[in-house]
């Protein structure tokens, strides 16, 4: 059950933020609930350790040994950042909107990261991870500066025709299940009938996944909006940006490596290590040229492998 | 009321003209100089798309695909332009033409090349799976669809263009889906009712924050951030 509270938890959050009336305790209900996430997490991670796999709504919401690790540092990431959140939106929010603005975001930019480990339908990750972009967008723009602007113009258009790319590539992914008549559509489902499954189709879908949702984890040559976006969030936005939401993509690509593997026509797993090896080998280069810090973190958050 | 089989010829028929219009939308997208024409052509690449959605939904009866087709009316045909007026009215309706990096016959040639590239990885797919239902238009299209929408994003420098662009790729995604994963489909009404809606909404604030701010639409002209 602790599962399905984490997810209404943010949403909860999010509410009282925009709501006017209750908006003054917007910080309050942000940390709360986020320390409330974290704590059910480790309850969460602490069952996976004993029992292996936790359900809370079979063929939806599950969580295992994988998954309970994107969790749990999504978890501790988004609770820190919460605390900091504190006293740097007080010192930076002009009005009492932009307050209202950021924490209504905040909740729902955890809320899109805390489900793509916990749903376990691939067609719903999809959906998870195309929130992500939605929700953080308006929070990389905060500050309104023409500079944030810009940034958070080329992440929503970059990241979302990626996603535009990867939905083809589940669409394929789940036609290919379809002809075999598989049942249960979940990652699980997915890996045990990928012997059976059209090794072409399931080659066209992992690549037209690796390109789109590669665009948000910023595989180099995809990584051009990644610096901009990433030095003009504010600062416990940034965290989350590049501590959490690339790893969170990053899994959602992982879960598909063992149903490729089952499908022996693509090494998914030296393909994606040679364009891990090329975006850590540009981006190294790259972070010579580079004076402002928070580049330089947005930079080495170009090289995920 | 079509569920007899020897409807399906009539119905795939049908659908064959649904696809070929809504790739014509698509290639209007790309040929047409103002927003609001944009704008006209992706509504008209909607109702193709919807209509392809019912069709397709006709037989079998297929209850999700109908609600696809009917939400996806509802969203595109009137929430979503009512949107784009409520937040950047006067950039849908300027009468100026958009800037674009390449003219439009060479963008039309364009065009051609990605449809026929969409038919040249299409092909293979379906005749792995041989493939003989309604995937066997809507794959190619859809593809060829999607393909356009990354043109016409890449080229256009103004952001409702873009965002159009954007919601043109999604069509042509979803063209594809329609005839592959129909029972699976949960995904298409969740996406078509909410995903769009939300695109439009977030990239409509930001458009109107980068106008206030920075006094100009054109997404093209923010190249201010360089590593120095």
């Amino acid at each position: 059950m602790s599962l399905i509270a984490i997810l209404i938890l943010p949403m909860f959050a999010a509410l009282v933020s925009w709501l006017r009336a209750t908006s003054a305790l917007a910080p309050v209900a942000t940390l709360a609930s986020s320390g409330a996430i974290l704590l059910m997490t480790l309850k969460a991670t602490a069952t996976v350790l004993s029992k292996g796999e936790v359900a809370a709504l079979p063929g939806w919401i599950a969580v295992d040994g994988l998954s309970a690790l994107i969790l749990l540092l999504v978890a501790v990431v988004g609770f820190a950042a919460s605390v900091f959140s504190l006293g740097y939106i007080r010192a930076t929010a002009h009005t009492p909107r932009q307050v209202r603005v950021y924490y209504a975001n905040y909740n729902l930019f955890l809320f899109s990261m805390l489900s793509v480990p916990v749903l376990i339908q691939p067609n719903l990750v999809w959906t998870a991870v195309e929130l992500t972009t939605l929700f953080s967008v308006l929070l990389v723009s905060f500050e309104d500066t023409r500079d944030a602007l810009e940034a958070a113009w080329k992440y929503v258009v970059l990241t979302l025709m990626g996603a535009a790319i990867a939905l083809l590539g589940f669409m394929v992914l789940s036609w290919a299940f379809r002809r075999i008549n598989g049942q249960v559509y979940t990652w699980a489902g997915l890996t045990s009938a990928a012997a059976s499954m059209n090794p072409l189709l399931l080659k066209v879908a992992f690549l037209l996944i690796l390109v789109g949702f590669g665009v948000k984890v910023g595989l180099v040559p995809l990584h051009t909006w990644l610096p901009d976006a990433h030095s003009q969030a504010p600062s416990p936005v940034c965290a989350l940006l590049s501590g959490v939401e690339t790893t969170v993509v990053l899994y959602a690509i992982l879960r598909l490596v063992p149903i490729m593997k089952a499908a022996p026509v693509l090494d998914a797993a030296k393909g994606a290590l040679a364009l891990g090896l090329l975006s850590t080998g540009v981006a190294s280069f790259m972070l010579l040229r580079v004076h402002d810090y928070k580049r330089l973190f947005a930079f080495s958050t170009a090289r995920p492998c | 009321m079509f569920s007899s089989p020897s409807f399906i010829p009539i119905l795939s028929a049908l659908n064959d003209l649904a696809a070929g219009l809504f790739l014509l939308s698509a290639f209007g997208m790309v040929a047409t100089r103002q927003t609001l024409g944009c704008l006209r052509f992706f509504i008209l690449q909607s109702i193709f798309f919807g209509v392809s959605a019912l069709l397709i939904g006709a037989n079998p009866l297929a209850w999700d695909l109908i609600a696809v087709g009917l939400l996806n009316f509802v969203t595109k045909l009137f929430l979503i332009p009512w949107m784009l007026r409520r937040t950047v009215r006067e950039e849908v309706y300027a009468r100026r033409e958009i800037v674009q990096v390449l003219n439009i016959p060479t963008s039309l040639l364009i065009a051609m090349i990605l449809t026929v590239i969409a038919y040249f990885v299409a092909t293979p797919m379906l005749h792995a799976v041989g493939e003989t239902g309604y995937a066997k238009v809507n794959l190619p299209v859809g593809l060829a669809a999607l393909l356009l929408g990354v043109y016409t994003l890449a080229v256009r420098r103004e952001s409702v263009p873009q965002l159009i662009g954007l919601l043109a790729m999604e069509n042509g995604a979803f063209f594809a889906g329609i005839a592959m994963v129909s029972g699976l489909s949960l995904i298409a009404e969740l996406a078509i009712a909410f995903d769009a809606l939300m695109l439009t909404f977030v990239m409509g604030v930001l458009t109107r924050a980068i106008q206030m701010r920075i006094g100009t639409t054109e997404a093209g002209a923010l190249a201010f951030l360089r590593e120095n």
